[in-house]
């Protein structure tokens, strides 16, 4: 019998997962309104960061990209809003999840014939080549304007179900979870543990016997329904789909978070997309115009003192304080 | 035939021929040595046979099907198995993860995305024989950048003869090793079954001798001699290109 590695299961494990979810359950009730409305963004953006963290993070391909399944996923859920009068979200929802993944399907085919700048390059141009769609096709935009608005509330087709602000943040708060969770278990699993193989040293892989191409265009596939998932919830949040959903600012946020929070983790961007969301929402009370100066400052200042992220950071400090309660042998 | 046949393998970089011409068989459970001078071309033929590079001309026959054109991973599932000369190793994951990683490479369960990388139960007893053999257990949450260059070396010959290949190519396995370092290797070598064919390409004298059953020699990308090592040794052109220089 095998005298590994059979872990052995910790709850302690659990309890730092627990105490968060337990934290967002609780804490959106003594909040303001309009803080509330920020967390239901930040759930929103962790669920696109962890995303992208599949791809960035753990099979190391710089994308700059990734809005374009964040975008499509925005515009499933709007497109259905303006043109055919529904926001079931199980209509919205799937659709977001179908059209995202078909996307990534061809967009990655095509990227994932190149490496290196080349790969972030192309990413880029295709995503611009989806907002230049987004601006330019009428059946797109609302009438007289830029964008599709008056987006509603999902519905689930629950009879006398109601919507609010805080119904949408619980909603979120669900599918958030199950995103994780799912991400969570792709990344334990020997395919997502082959990504990391990948990253580190693809030479290697393909002589172990991984195709490592396949590899890498799986993992971009899988993360795009993610993404296109927290468009969709973006659109209920917002209310309203720009072309900019498309654009480069909405592909460096998941960067940006990942790289804050720390990469190749999914808790590290998820700690980073609060960080990124909150910054944002308190600066821009400060100075509104100037806020991005303050993000960036951060940004600078968590690659130059917490490479491995902050995420990481207070991960390392939660095991210590764990391992120092008493049993601290495992 | 033999196992692998090799048939006028040319590899041209721009205009200089690495390899020219090259053909030689293979038999089944042989333990077949590579050795030349440096330059020779003789890692280029292990990348050729490995699938790490495409020749310019000429086959690969691997147990009766021409491989010429198969990506690397799939001659890794036919049985294939290299190591590597620089060593690629995964240097940021531990010693176990490298482990599972090699170790799921020849299953299904390398595809599997739900299940836990730690919780099979067969490939968790291979990591448990190779981290054993090499006498690495200890480390094994250690990320591999942090042992030193005989152990990372160890741990690589070690996994990929726990893969019990078919064709196992070595490349230096004992390059840069103290002599109680290659003797393990050497040792480790002796303990594989017949069922595993071995080619070695070497520098080392002392290990050409203590593994080969027969050795070809290459010289500036052509094979120059082939036969047994006590051949090999009275080979007037051989000692003259390649052992006549080691004298110096």
């Amino acid at each position: 019998m095998s005298k590994v590695i059979l872990q052995k299961f910790r709850y302690s494990r659990l309890v730092p997962f627990l105490f968060i979810t337990l934290l967002l359950v609780v804490l959106p009730v003594f909040m303001p309104k309009n803080v509330q409305g920020i967390m239901t963004k930040f759930l929103i953006y962790a669920v696109f960061a962890i995303s992208y963290d599949l791809i960035f993070g753990y099979t190391g391909l710089v994308s700059l990209g990734h809005a374009a399944f964040f975008g499509a996923g925005g515009y499933a859920v709007a497109v259905l809003s303006l043109h055919y009068g529904t926001n079931s979200f199980w209509l919205g929802g799937i659709l977001a999840i179908i059209v995202s993944t078909l996307l990534a399907v061809v967009l990655g085919f095509i990227s994932l014939r190149v490496t290196g700048t080349y790969f972030l390059l192309l990413t880029f141009a295709l995503a611009q080549l989806l907002y230049s769609v987004a601006w330019n096709i009428p059946w797109f935009n609302s009438e007289g304007m830029q964008g599709i608005a008056r987006i509603n509330f999902p519905s689930l087709g629950i009879p006398g179900e109601i919507w609010s602000d805080a119904t949408l943040y619980y909603f979120v708060l669900v599918i958030a979870v199950i995103c994780y969770y799912i991400l969570r278990r792709i990344t334990k699993s020997p395919f997502g543990h082959a990504l990391v193989g990948i990253r580190e040293g693809e030479a290697r892989m393909t002589a172990l016997g991984y195709n490592t191409w396949l590899y890498k265009y799986m993992g971009y596939i899988i993360a795009a329904p993610f993404a296109g998932m927290a468009g969709a919830l973006f659109a209920y949040y917002s209310r309203f789909i720009s072309p900019a959903q498309f654009g480069l600012g909405t592909s460096f946020y998941p960067m940006v978070m990942a790289i804050i929070g720390g990469t190749g983790t999914l808790f590290g961007p998820v700690i980073g997309a609060g960080v990124v969301v909150f910054v944002e929402y308190f600066a821009s009370l400060i100075t509104p115009e100037r806020w991005p100066l303050i993000l960036g400052i951060i940004f600078v200042l968590s690659i130059m003192y917490l490479r491995s992220g902050l995420g990481v950071s207070i991960y390392k400090l939660w095991q210590k304080v764990s391992n120092s309660n008493g049993n601290s042998k495992s | 035939m033999g196992i692998l046949r090799v048939e006028n393998l040319t590899k041209k970089f721009g205009g200089v021929d690495v390899l020219s011409d090259v053909t030689f068989d293979v038999e089944a459970g042989e333990r077949l040595l590579i050795i030349g001078p440096n330059g020779a071309g003789k890692t280029t033929l292990f990348n050729l046979i490995g699938g790490q590079l495409p020749p310019t001309s000429g086959k690969i026959i691997f147990q009766d099907r021409d491989i010429t054109s198969y990506p690397a991973h799939q001659r890794a599932h036919m049985g294939v198995v290299r190591s590597f000369q620089l060593l690629t190793l995964l240097p940021n994951l531990t010693v176990q993860e490298n482990a599972l990683l090699t170790f799921h490479g020849n299953r299904k369960s390398r595809l599997d995305m739900f299940n836990d990388f730690h919780g099979y139960l067969d490939v968790n007893n291979k990591v448990d024989e190779a981290l054993n053999m090499a006498n690495l257990w200890d480390t094994r949450n250690e990320p591999v950048k942090l042992l030193s260059y005989g152990e990372q070396r160890r741990l690589e010959v070690v996994m990929s003869m726990v893969l019990r290949p078919k064709l196992l190519l070595l490349d230096e396995p004992t390059n840069g090793l103290t002599n109680e370092e290659s003797a393990d290797i050497v040792k480790l070598i002796h303990q594989l079954g017949k069922d595993v064919t071995i080619l070695v390409v070497a520098h080392d004298m002392d290990f050409v001798f203590e593994v080969a059953e027969k050795i070809n020699v290459l010289y500036y990308g052509g094979l120059v001699a082939k036969g047994s090592p006590e051949e090999i040794r009275n080979n007037a052109k051989v000692k003259e290109i390649y052992l006549g220089v080691g004298e110096n």
